[in-house]
């Protein structure tokens, strides 16, 4: 299933108090989006909130994650497009216009810092 | 809420996390190479014309000798250009996908860099109106790629 089928939308990620309030008490990462490759669900210079996965918990093609890049000391956003035992396949939203698994090869589940919560703007 | 928002972001920005495409804005054209690769064809013609002068004045050698090199450093400036521009559609714009779709693509921009390449280094008209076909050839493809017709023009008349 790739990003386009599955219907992504920016209100699945609108703002929540509980969200905030988990973010005051650390159990959330803020980031802030640069480039262009997630629009238009995402766009430069927006925040979003991270929740990182817990204990046992696998990822799923569709989520929006936040990634090390394999090759490079910078974080990423992108989507799942696939998922399989050992390894994790990434798409940007925008994939025209994305730097993703089709250029750094698929990643481990262990680069992954965790799954978008809430899109602060 | 939103004053908030602008609040937190200046007084502790978040850190980045990247979004990126490796060009800056997505933006690519094989026209840059069209004109570069025109620009190879329109040297070479001059170049092959360029008439010798009847007298044996230095000054009219001089100027000769002037026109020639300076044909013959935009022709060898202009293939770099056409390969330079080539290079980047095919290691930044096409993807894996491409290639499933256009599989002699990387033959097509292989000969292409080729045929810069002797244009650089020779005076030839055969291999500068192949290296124009080339760039046609990946002009037709990308456009494909992106599904859109956009007609192959040239700057110069033929």
């Amino acid at each position: 299933m790739g990003p386009g089928e599955q219907k992504i939308e920016r209100a699945d990620f609108g703002f929540s108090v509980r969200e905030a309030l988990l973010w005051a008490l650390r159990k959330r990462q803020r980031f802030s989006i640069a480039g262009l490759s997630m629009e238009p669900l995402l766009s430069a210079g927006e925040d979003v909130l991270i929740r990182p996965y817990s204990a046992g918990e696998r990822p799923h093609a569709g989520d929006v994650v936040v990634l090390k890049h394999p090759a490079k000391e910078l974080h990423l956003i992108k989507i799942i497009h696939r998922i399989s035992a050992e390894e994790i396949e990434l798409r940007g939203f925008n994939a025209e216009h994305s730097t993703d698994s089709r250029d750094f090869g698929n990643v481990d589940e262990a680069k992954l810092l965790g799954r978008l919560t809430v899109i602060l703007g | 809420m939103k004053y908030f928002l602008r609040t937190l972001k200046r007084l502790s920005p978040a850190p980045l996390v990247h979004a990126h495409c490796d060009g800056p804005c997505g933006v690519y054209d094989p026209a840059q190479a069209r004109v570069s690769a025109e620009a190879v064809v329109s040297m070479t013609k001059k170049i092959t014309e360029l008439e010798r002068p009847k007298s044996d004045a230095a000054e009219d050698w001089a100027n000769y000798h002037n026109t020639l090199s300076r044909y013959i450093s935009i022709k060898e400036e202009e293939s770099e250009n056409t390969k330079h521009h080539l290079l980047v559609l095919w290691t930044d714009y096409f993807k894996p996908e491409h290639l499933e779709q256009f599989p002699d693509l990387h033959g097509l921009f292989w000969k292409a860099a080729k045929a810069a390449s002797a244009c650089k280094h020779e005076v030839s008209s055969h291999h500068a109106e192949e290296l124009l076909s080339f760039v046609e050839q990946v002009h037709k493809i990308f456009w494909q790629t992106k599904d859109r017709e956009v007609e192959w023009v040239l700057a110069n008349k033929k």
